[in-house]
């Protein structure tokens, strides 16, 4: 899988989309979009994070459904909160 | 709906049972089968006289009855769970974990003391104990005269009590690691720091709360 990239190669700085394009009509639409928080976190955390809004945001029933305790499920959500909070600026 | 397993998840193994099973257990099941495995350790300890007569202590040889086999475990684990409890309040960075968590991980990280109950049972180890300890309450050192297979037990006996008691260490340290989100040199000083302040209060609860009862 290609994996999206959030970060300038060079200089580490956050990208930004300059250009969106229509697959059917083949429309482009220019200017300077940034990119949604989310996609700042790892695959695997925005796996955890749809897992989370798939169980309705509960954290018993997601633990139930992993097979892990209910602790492990909410200190991965804790992880996710602090990566979170250190790339916003 | 689509299952979403993220990799950094543990997953049901035996090594995950053994080594880190507070990552799938956890709160009320944790507590229910900890309770148990407490009980049942003070009850097979009750007929071979091993007392857990403090957070890491084991030893043989006083005769009590069984409610203070009981007694000694459960204690143990109050002692413990309320220290670990205020440290983890001090050390947590996210405030939100559940005590019920620290309470069943800590009642089941004492599940190997199971295993020092057991193997006091083996044959041998009662009697080459019953003559350790009467060379001891005459005031003597010496090393009793046993057949080879008693002291063989023995050693073995000592040696699966130390493994049990650090195994022991290590798993009270995950149950206060998952249960209350803490990492780092600060968790592992509040922990170091409990475990200290823990045995020397089940130490002082054994003798002047326990002992007096008898």
């Amino acid at each position: 899988m290609i994996k999206f990239p959030t970060r300038c190669p060079s200089c580490n700085s956050g990208l930004v989309v300059r250009k969106l394009s229509c697959d059917h009509c083949e429309t482009e639409v220019g200017g300077t979009f940034p990119l949604p928080r989310l996609t700042g976190l790892s695959p695997d955390d925005q796996d955890f994070i749809l897992s989370f809004v798939e169980s309705s945001g509960s954290l018993k029933e997601m633990a139930t459904r992993l097979g892990v305790s209910y602790p492990t499920v909410r200190n991965r959500l804790n992880e996710i909160i602090d990566t979170l909070k250190e790339k916003t600026p | 709906m689509t299952e979403t397993e993220s990799p950094k998840l543990p997953r049901k193994n035996l090594l995950t049972w053994l080594w880190n099973p507070f990552a799938v257990i956890a709160g009320g099941p944790a507590l229910a089968a900890g309770v148990l495995i407490i009980l049942a350790t003070g009850y097979l300890a009750s007929h071979t006289l091993t007392h857990f007569d403090g957070v890491l202590d084991t030893h043989v040889g006083l005769r009590a009855p069984l409610w203070f086999f009981l007694a000694e475990g459960i204690l143990n684990w109050l002692c413990l769970f309320i220290v670990l409890l205020f440290g983890g309040t001090i050390v947590a960075k996210h405030r939100s974990f559940r005590i019920i968590d620290l309470f069943g991980t800590q009642a089941l990280a004492r599940w190997p003391f199971l295993i020092t109950a057991l193997v006091t049972f083996l044959p041998g180890f009662k009697s080459f104990n019953a003559k350790l300890l009467t060379i001891v309450n005459q005031g003597k050192i010496a090393f009793p005269s046993a057949p080879a297979s008693e002291i063989i037990t023995f050693i073995f006996v000592t040696f699966m009590m130390i493994v049990v008691t650090v195994w022991f260490v290590a798993l009270a340290w995950k149950s206060f690691r998952i249960s209350c989100d803490v990492r780092g040199w600060k968790a592992i000083t509040v922990f170091t720091i409990g475990v200290i302040i823990a045995e020397v209060l089940s130490k002082l609860a054994f003798i002047f709360v326990l002992l007096p009862m008898l």
